[in-house]
């Protein structure tokens, strides 16, 4: 099957099985190895991609589902080999171990900061639920998403996201 | 094995008729995907193909339609926690769609598949059937004739239990949609006269610490209405693996209610209510009427000041 679609910002005619997994064309075929399968069954979120600009599982996704659409990894959020603030921000604030769930945690935490610029922390850990990481304990990283949020353009706003 | 994607009703429909039997029909494929790891290799001795449903547009608009909601049925759960609506008239069910599993999964996941694979722990369900939801479906056709469309109760959808074994092993019991191979669920109804009652309140709640991401233990919807302060009437489900499924009628008429925050202090007595012992076990369905009636009632004494 022809599977039309963009693959970071680049649009690709693929040949494909349309019941091959997202996870492992990307892989084994292109070679685009940020995305980790941790358990292939959507619950770790090592394999978090964005689909349309919305975080999912690519190990739960189809070749065939993919037709059309505009799959982002993290390979494709970097410029010019240059960390995002995000990145830095996690390598400032400890919050990488091994890394293995690391790929997965800097794209759920960009899409939120691209949704919410100034997510408070109870926001970040709704958007880490996904996600497993065995090392950190996760406070590193929402400390690092934290820090990389803007802060609230007013006391009130404060006031309200202290309030929730 | 064909993989067939239809964007249109009218596609959709044709093929069903033609070929529906041989076919499975999917749209969001998150609970397929993760239960069978060798999909379709599991469902080849039952099927010849894959409908996939869920780029078909038609099938995800949420709408208000004389004074009744609907949501199609590859409506991504993910909408249904930013829909202005329901956020208005049926909260519970913005909270029950939070409550579901992870973000990535709720960004692909439809609110047909979770009510078709019949979860016992799917806040989804639960909330939609105490709202008194009914399903839209498309029926096969037969002898040459259209499929025709239909309404039923939520309630009815499900007959008895199915079990599923896993690609790894693991077995998984849920309710059993009795839905043939060529019925098509086209939306799910929230009638008005729930919704727009004066006095309608809602709520969803999880009463178990989640016991993983797919397993939300036991789960609970109230909706009920209030006037003047007083209740007027409330009903609950609860549902989860070891109770299944339990409607019970909440005797609370004509409890006065005298706080306009009661239900945020409900959603906080819910709380401090721990099943922890019972994750493992899990609470008989008696057990659970009782104590869900005891705490709620209870709370509402307690609110009151008796």
């Amino acid at each position: 099957m022809i599977i039309e679609w963009s693959l970071n910002g680049r649009p690709l005619r693929s040949e494909v099985s349309p019941f091959r997994r997202l996870l492992d064309y990307l892989r084994s075929d292109l070679k685009l190895l940020g995305a980790k399968e941790g358990c292939r069954e959507g619950k770790c979120g090592a394999c978090t991609v964005w689909i349309d600009g919305q975080v999912a599982n690519a190990c739960l996704k189809l070749m065939g589902q993919i037709d059309g659409k505009e799959v982002t990894t993290i390979e494709g959020l970097n410029e010019k080999e240059r960390f995002t603030p995000l990145q830095e921000a996690f390598l400032t604030c400890s919050a990488i171990e091994c890394g293995f769930c690391i790929p997965g945690m800097i794209m759920t935490g960009t899409a939120l900061l691209h949704q919410d610029p100034n997510p408070g922390r109870l926001e970040i850990r709704e958007a880490l639920k996904g996600h497993l990481c065995a090392c950190t304990g996760y406070q590193k990283m929402l400390d690092a998403i934290e820090g990389v949020a803007l802060p609230p353009a007013s006391e009130g706003q404060a006031r309200m996201r202290i309030r929730r | 094995m064909e993989f067939i994607s239809p964007k249109y009703l009218t596609e959709a429909f044709e093929i069903l008729d033609e070929k529906g039997g041989e076919l499975k029909i999917c749209a969001g494929l998150t609970h397929i995907l993760r239960f069978y790891s060798d999909f379709p290799e599991e469902l080849s001795n039952f099927y010849k193909g894959v409908l996939h449903i869920g780029d078909m547009t038609p099938l995800a608009e949420c709408r208000e339609e004389s004074g009744r909601y609907s949501i199609g049925a590859v409506t991504k759960i993910a909408a249904l926690e930013a829909d202005a609506y329901l956020a208005r008239y049926a909260p519970s069910v913005l909270d029950a769609a939070h409550s579901t599993s992870t973000p990535q999964i709720r960004n692909h996941r439809t609110v047909g598949g979770e009510i078709a694979w019949g979860s016992y722990h799917s806040p989804l369900i639960t909330t939609f059937m105490a709202l008194k939801a009914k399903v839209r479906i498309r029926l096969r056709s037969s002898r040459g004739q259209a499929g025709r469309e239909e309404n039923i109760e939520l309630v009815d959808l499900y007959d008895g239990e199915i079990e599923r074994s896993s690609t790894g092993g693991g077995q998984h019991t849920s309710r059993n949609a009795r839905t043939k191979s060529q019925d098509l669920i086209l939306k799910f109804i929230l009638p008005s006269e729930v919704l727009h009652m004066p006095g309608a309140f809602s709520f969803f709640r999880a009463l178990t610490p989640k016991i993983s991401t797919e397993n939300s233990g036991v789960v609970l919807a109230v909706s009920g209405v209030a006037q003047n302060g007083v209740i007027h009437s409330a009903s609950m489900v609860a549902s989860g693996l070891w109770i299944g499924t339990l409607e019970a009628k909440l005797p609370l008429e004509g409890v006065k209610m005298s706080d306009a925050h009661i239900f945020e202090r409900l959603y906080a007595f819910c709380d401090r209510y721990s099943f922890d012992r019972y994750r493992r076990e899990g609470p008989s369905a008696s057990q659970l009427g009782l104590v869900v009636f005891g705490l709620l009632k209870e709370g509402f004494s307690g609110l009151l000041g008796r």
